[in-house]
């Protein structure tokens, strides 16, 4: 593994010396440069790696371009002589009135021979109620199946995506923040802040967090995902904030530091230009292993009726409708595809974090 | 050892002093009027006359300021009571000490069985390290790690459970129909047939974290000094793993016991729920949804209390098991 890094630094360095003046001002990045190559190749090594991110980039792209792969509306709609484009970024109100109150059959049945659309791939909104098709199992009109009032459970599956996504992102972004400032607070300056950080850690470490979380969203009176991404955000972030911490204490005593420190450089400079950049790579870790984790709360959350509010589609709310289905009516496609979703989810963002670490760490 | 138990004693009350008082921010800052939520949930405040809300307030002491009635609230706690549940009228001490036992049997079934079979096979994982078996046990543990017991619990009731597939497992509570006519081993046999599944949803997800620390640090014993010397004058490997290599290679894994704990709390609110099992997950489930500030406070201060032990007694194991560590003196 190590000597896997070393061969790479040679091969990189002979071009890029040929090919420009050494200017110490561009070395930096370029030694970046090389080492996150490095990275990567140790990373690509495992094919499994490789492979949990190509699902965990298929599904940023489900929940990036959700609006474009199932909606009630087409992308492109020329109707009655008039070109709509993207009314499915639209919401039902905003949209022109010769629009409204069209479902897709209606949509389908109002096009003449003249009319032309670009369809999304599945024809149907998260929100659009068919109750003349409700649990209906997979089929070709709804491939994953319907809910209990007509729902098509693929187009909740890939609106989900970005509900659980971007809860998950905005709640480790929020955490992994909080965590970088007050652990390198503590670790750089230690002294009474450090005393309250690490106290703070310590009462935390014996909190059942899953009930401190559910406790938050139990009493909020109408909660939103703003309220999830702020709970699992605030309660996140010791983890993050001890890494750190570590790490800093480490790193503040090396030799470079000084240098710095007697070159002038101000602690504020110090701490952001020299101590977190070389201590962050853990936590690229961490919140990878936390995405999987907030996602993991937030559905769970949401399967107990405390995350994100119906109608809103999220993973746990699909999995709480085949939890109240799975006794009395059997609809297993409820229970299988959104389950699958979030599994998928959850073990890519776990296998990715593996090997980051490992390939962060080629000492193990 | 005995002065070192109640100096660790000690400073848990400064925690749980913290862990409480948060919980009594939180649940009192919370928007959501407790009183509807006491007199009958979504009952408008019109509904009743203002006059017994009133007095419903003064008589749980609402009308207090907030250090006021935490400084109640720890007062009575001080004395074993923790209140009076505003939904049923019943002692929450009561209610725990109903719901507690089914828990710590349900974590406990759970933990015991995950060390019984996670360490052996960290333990052989990391003997035949880099073999087939190693890496299917990997992938294997990696995939249970990361399934959402709410999704495998829902998967069993539907396709194990119910009889609309198969008729396999119980889906819901702890007993059968009838259970009052049953011997007392036909019972015990009801009881664990019932507990089996929610007992493994619990657990199988520790049982990968344990046996991967277990396979980590054994494969960080394995290559040390003094287990060459034991292969080298001559021991059977047998000896040389179980006697001198796991005792050392435990430790890792008695760490992870205190943070185990509170994930299995955290998880007995979805088991239980799912399974309909009458515990303090459920209990926690109920009193959330219904606003029963004192069962919240209550059940919090338990855990907190339990989480707070197993740290402890992780702390005591770590010198029962290296010779090294001792609180004695020091």
């Amino acid at each position: 593994m190590r000597a896997g890094a070393k061969i790479a630094a040679p091969e990189q360095h002979p071009v890029h010396a040929g090919a420009e003046p050494p200017v110490p001002a561009t070395k930096e990045p370029k030694r970046q440069a090389s080492q996150w190559r490095a990275i990567w190749r140790r990373f690509a090594k495992g094919r499994l790696n490789v492979a949990a991110l190509v699902v965990v980039l298929v599904f940023a792209l489900l929940a990036v371009f959700a609006d474009f792969l199932a909606s009630d509306m087409p992308i492109v709609l020329h109707l009655d002589g008039k070109t709509h484009v993207l009314p499915n970024l639209r919401s039902e109100t905003s949209r022109p009135p010769e629009l409204r109150r069209l479902d897709p059959e209606g949509l389908w049945e109002a096009m003449g021979p003249e009319d032309w659309a670009i369809f999304t791939p599945v024809r149907r909104g998260p929100y659009d109620v068919d109750l003349l098709a409700r649990l209906e199992p997979p089929s070709s009109r709804h491939w994953l199946g319907t809910d209990a009032i007509g729902r098509d459970v693929l187009a909740r599956i890939i609106h989900g995506t970005r509900i659980s996504l971007s809860v998950g992102v905005v709640a480790v972004g929020l955490y992994v923040l909080i965590g970088i400032i007050l652990g390198a607070l503590a670790g750089y300056y230690g002294g009474k802040i450090d005393l309250i950080v690490s106290r703070l850690i310590e009462v935390k470490m014996v909190f059942p967090t899953f009930f401190l979380i559910l406790t938050i969203m139990g009493i909020v009176e109408r909660p939103t995902i703003w309220h999830l991404m702020l709970v699992i955000g605030f309660t996140g972030w010791p983890g993050v904030a001890r890494l750190i911490r570590g790490e800093i204490l480490r790193v503040r005593e090396l030799d470079y530091v000084a240098a710095v420190r007697a070159l002038g450089g101000s602690d504020a400079r110090i701490v952001l230009r020299h101590v977190i950049p070389n201590s962050i790579a853990p936590v690229f870790v961490a919140a990878t292993f936390g995405l999987a984790g907030a996602i993991l709360v937030e559905s769970a959350l949401s399967f107990l009726g405390f995350g994100t509010p119906p109608p809103t589609a999220s993973w746990g709310e699909l999995l709480t409708q085949a939890y109240e289905h799975a006794v009395t009516s059997g609809a297993w496609w409820l229970t299988v595809f959104p389950g699958a979703a979030l599994f998928l989810t959850v073990t890519s963002y776990n296998l990715v974090g593996e090997g980051l670490r490992d390939a962060l760490d080629p000492r193990l | 050892m005995g002065s070192y138990v109640a100096r660790r004693l000690l400073v848990m009350f400064p925690t749980l002093l913290g862990i409480t008082f948060v919980t009594f921010l939180l649940v009192h800052l919370a928007p959501g009027d407790p009183v509807s939520a006491a007199m009958g949930g979504d009952l408008r405040a019109d509904a009743i006359s203002s006059q017994a809300i009133e007095h419903f307030r003064k008589e749980m002491r609402l009308d207090e300021p907030l250090l006021v009635q935490y400084g109640i609230w720890l007062g009575k706690l001080a004395s074993l009571d923790l209140g009076t549940s505003w939904r049923t009228g019943r002692g929450v001490g009561e209610q725990i000490a109903e719901r507690l036992p089914v828990t710590v049997a349900l974590g406990g079934s759970a933990m015991v069985l995950v060390y019984l079979i996670g360490i052996p096979l960290g333990v052989a994982s990391a003997v035949r390290r880099g073999s087939l078996g190693d890496r299917a046990t990997t992938v294997v543990l990696f995939v249970l790690y990361s399934l959402p017991s709410f999704w495998v619990g829902t998967l069993a009731i539907l396709f194990l459970g119910g009889g609309r597939y198969l008729d396999w497992i119980p889906v819901q509570g702890l007993r059968s129909p009838g259970w009052e006519s049953l011997s007392a081993m036909g019972r015990l046999r009801d009881l664990v047939w019932h507990a089996v599944t929610p007992v493994v949803m619990l657990g199988y997800a520790s049982l990968a974290s344990v046996s991967r620390y277990m396979r980590t640090g054994m494969l960080d014993v394995i290559r040390q000094d003094y287990v060459r010397t034991a292969r080298a004058k001559g021991l059977s490997e047998r000896v040389v793993v179980y006697k001198h290599a796991l005792r050392n290679s435990l430790i890792p894994i008695l760490s992870h016991l205190g943070t185990m704990v509170p994930f299995l709390l955290g998880g007995t609110v979805i088991v239980e729920r799912i399974f309909g099992i009458p515990g303090m997950g459920l209990l926690m489930f109920e009193a959330i949804l219904a606003r029963d500030y004192s069962l919240i406070m209550g059940i919090t201060t338990v855990t907190a209390m339990l989480t707070m032990l197993a740290l402890l007694v992780t702390d005591l194991l770590y010198a029962a098991v290296d010779p090294r560590i001792s609180y004695g003196k020091k």
